[in-house]
């Protein structure tokens, strides 16, 4: 069953389409990102997800059940990290998780059990009894999570949790999105640091004024603008090269020399830098630099939208 | 709405005739006059032009308001539903209608003020409630009509476009089945005749001069050899080159916008334009045009460039201008029907007014 079904979802305010006929579906297990540019209606649409919103027309399942008919299994089934923090500045950690997770209907010795892992989870654990007011924006960032995630959803929203905190918090908070993964959460990851979504995400969907212009897996997105990467390799000379058997290795296309630069051109989806390496110096050439360029999301945006994510 | 109305003032006046037999007062002919006359000038209305309505309403109106003062004073209770009508016509909001219905209280014995009051406010209600939703069924109706016509014009464009589907499959055919019986008479015929020539030569000399015709035969082979060459050359070469098909179409189609418009696109393209489809040539074209009709109307740009470009699994035609743009994209029919174009095909367009106006097509594609 998928645990996020959305079909053919918009959202009108007045004249203005914030979201415009979104359709996907995520499945269980998945760490799915959303990558688009401040305004593409990724938080529109989250917001709609978690009920904030109300929808204009189209429809949202939550593990197989429409999220206005059920609402109340749609709000247990899911753990929000907003974009804004939400957290309590002058209570403690603890109080905090307690109080977010208590709003779940956790009770007693649960809740506390619960809410102590979630802090220990987000590594606050020494923290406890700690002002959020004196927090660091990552430490912030970290509390907001363990409140999203004490009750255990199966579904946890992460909406560009990662906006102005400190380098150490940042890869933090990446290792706990997958480490949460990995204990059988769902995630959808909002973002425009394209870096993020290629690093932790196992599905993407790129967004642009509303619509989803291109799904699937980081591969495939890349292989939406070519399936060849160049290698350019800096020798010192290129006199005693045998092109016959560079052409030869296994995915090589083109092989094209320019002064003391050999210019490959491969399928992206075989790595045969190794191979292509050996054979060079096998043939006894002096290497002075490699770069292997191969199209990242980022580029995959700029051409489909002909902009790039920080406009 | 008429019709209620009518109900209204009938209920009305049956009530005020009634109420006049119960009362003391006596019935003289002049008070059956004027209830004539008051029916005459509401079934006039009805009759005459639509124009002169608001003159019979005032008429009716100085009518009752006289046999008011002359006849009998129970005929004041006509008044109000004459009054909503008359006011009507000139003012929208309720809330006057209703105080002009109102005002003629000032003038009015004690005894009559309830029970003209009492109609007044019933009319009143009664005829906004009938004006309200008169008003929302012949809105939804205007709705309706302009969706037919919105219907009309999109299954007119269906059709067009399965005619053209159509047509350019013919001219496909036309062409190649041209192109091949070309080749074939230029290449494949000659070398043919030759070698029948040939041949036949060899065949009277083979008696006579065994050489000779060897050396004829040995020809004939070589000639037979070289049809047999230049036929698989045909074969090789038969695909019909549809790249240039659809670029020289959008080249004269650009050419014909450039001499009707002050502006001149910019026309470029990259990658492999093989790989796009007839179908999809179509798709592309109809959304350009679609997206320089609308940088004509609205841009006030200088500048339009057009570019096509062929990825990997996805062809993207965008068509950008350095015009005012829009910050607030309002999809009207056009850009609906360059999504409908595109998404037959499993499409997306993006609408962008940020820097200029731009609109690309993005269509995946099968490579095959």
């Amino acid at each position: 069953m998928n645990v996020l079904e959305i079909n053919k979802l918009t959202k009108q305010f007045g004249d203005f389409i914030a979201v415009d006929n979104l359709s996907l579906s995520i499945q269980d297990g998945e760490i799915f990102g959303f990558l688009g540019a401040n305004g593409a209606g990724k938080s529109t649409a989250i917001n709609m997800i978690t009920s904030l919103l109300p929808i204009t027309r189209g429809q949202i399942e939550i593990l197989g059940k429409n999220i206005v008919k059920h609402s109340k299994f749609a709000k247990a089934n899911i753990g929000i990290v907003p974009q804004e923090l939400a957290i309590y500045e002058d209570m403690t950690a603890y109080e905090n998780v307690q109080f977010f997770a208590g709003l779940y209907g956790l009770r007693g010795s649960l809740l506390k059990s619960r809410a102590e892992e979630a802090l220990a989870f987000v590594g606050l654990e020494d923290k406890h009894r700690s002002y959020s007011k004196n927090f660091s924006g990552g430490m912030k960032r970290r509390l907001n999570i363990a409140c999203a995630i004490a009750h255990r959803p199966k579904l946890i929203i992460m909406d560009e949790p990662t906006v102005g905190i400190d380098p150490q918090s940042r890869s933090y908070i990446l290792n706990s999105i997958k480490k949460l993964n990995e204990m059988g959460s769902t995630i959808i990851y909002t973002s425009h640091y394209m870096e993020e979504v290629e690093e932790i995400c196992t599905r993407i969907a790129i967004i642009d004024h509303g619509k989803i212009i291109a799904q699937g897996t980081k591969q495939q997105l890349k292989a939406i603008i070519t399936n060849q990467k160049n290698i350019s390799i800096e020798v010192r000379s290129v006199e005693q090269l045998d092109v016959e058997k560079l052409r030869d290795i296994v995915g090589v296309n083109t092989v094209e020399l320019a002064d003391a630069v050999i210019r490959i051109s491969s399928d992206a989806e075989i790595n045969n830098l190794n191979k292509i390496i050996q054979q060079l110096m096998a043939s006894g050439m002096e290497i002075r630099s490699v770069e292997a360029d191969e199209p990242n999301l980022e580029t995959v945006f700029l051409t489909l939208t002909g902009r790039s994510l920080r406009d | 709405m008429e019709f209620w109305t009518i109900i209204n003032k009938i209920v009305l006046m049956l009530y005020v005739i009634s109420l006049t037999y119960v009362s003391a007062a006596e019935i003289t002919p002049w008070y059956t006059l004027s209830v004539l006359l008051y029916l005459c000038l509401n079934i006039a209305v009805y009759i005459l032009k639509a124009n002169v309505m608001p003159l019979i309403s005032a008429l009716t109106v100085a009518l009752i308001a006289t046999v008011f003062v002359y006849v009998h004073p129970l005929l004041i209770l006509l008044l109000p539903v004459s009054l909503y009508e008359l006011v009507s016509y000139y003012s929208k909001r309720s809330v006057i209608v209703f105080l002009l219905m109102l005002a003629p209280c000032t003038f009015l014995p004690h005894d009559l003020l309830i029970e003209y009051g009492f109609i007044a406010l019933l009319s009143g209600a009664y005829l906004t409630l009938l004006r309200t939703y008169s008003g929302r069924i012949k809105s939804y109706r205007e709705e309706l009509e302009r969706m037919r016509g919105d219907l009309h014009q999109l299954t007119n464009r269906l059709h067009e476009n399965n005619d053209y589907i159509r047509q350019s499959e013919y001219m496909f055919k036309l062409e190649e089945r041209n192109r091949l019986s070309q080749e074939i008479h230029d290449s494949i015929g000659h070398s043919m005749t030759g070698a029948l020539i040939q041949m036949e030569a060899a065949k009277r000399l083979i008696t006579a001069d065994a050489e000779k015709s060897a050396e004829l035969l040995q020809n004939a082979i070589h000639i037979s050899k070289d049809g047999i060459e230049s036929i698989r050359l045909v074969l090789k070469n038969m695909k019909p080159p549809t790249e240039q098909l659809g670029i020289n179409r959008m080249r004269i189609f650009i050419d014909e916008f450039a001499a009707k418009h002050p502006i001149k696109p910019a026309f470029t393209y990259e990658g492999n334009v093989d790989l796009i489809s007839p179908f999809h040539w179509r798709i592309i074209q109809e959304n350009v045009k679609e997206a320089l009709t609308n940088t004509m109307k609205y841009s006030s740009a200088t500048a339009i460039s057009i570019h096509i470009q062929v990825l990997n699994t996805l062809i993207k035609a965008q068509v950008s201008d350095n015009g005012s743009g829009a910050s607030k994209v309002v999809k009207g029919l056009g850009i609906i029907g360059m999504e409908e174009r595109a998404a037959a095909v499993n499409g997306t367009v993006i609408v962008d007014g940020s820097r200029g106006f731009s609109v690309t097509t993005l269509i995946p594609y099968q490579d095959q």
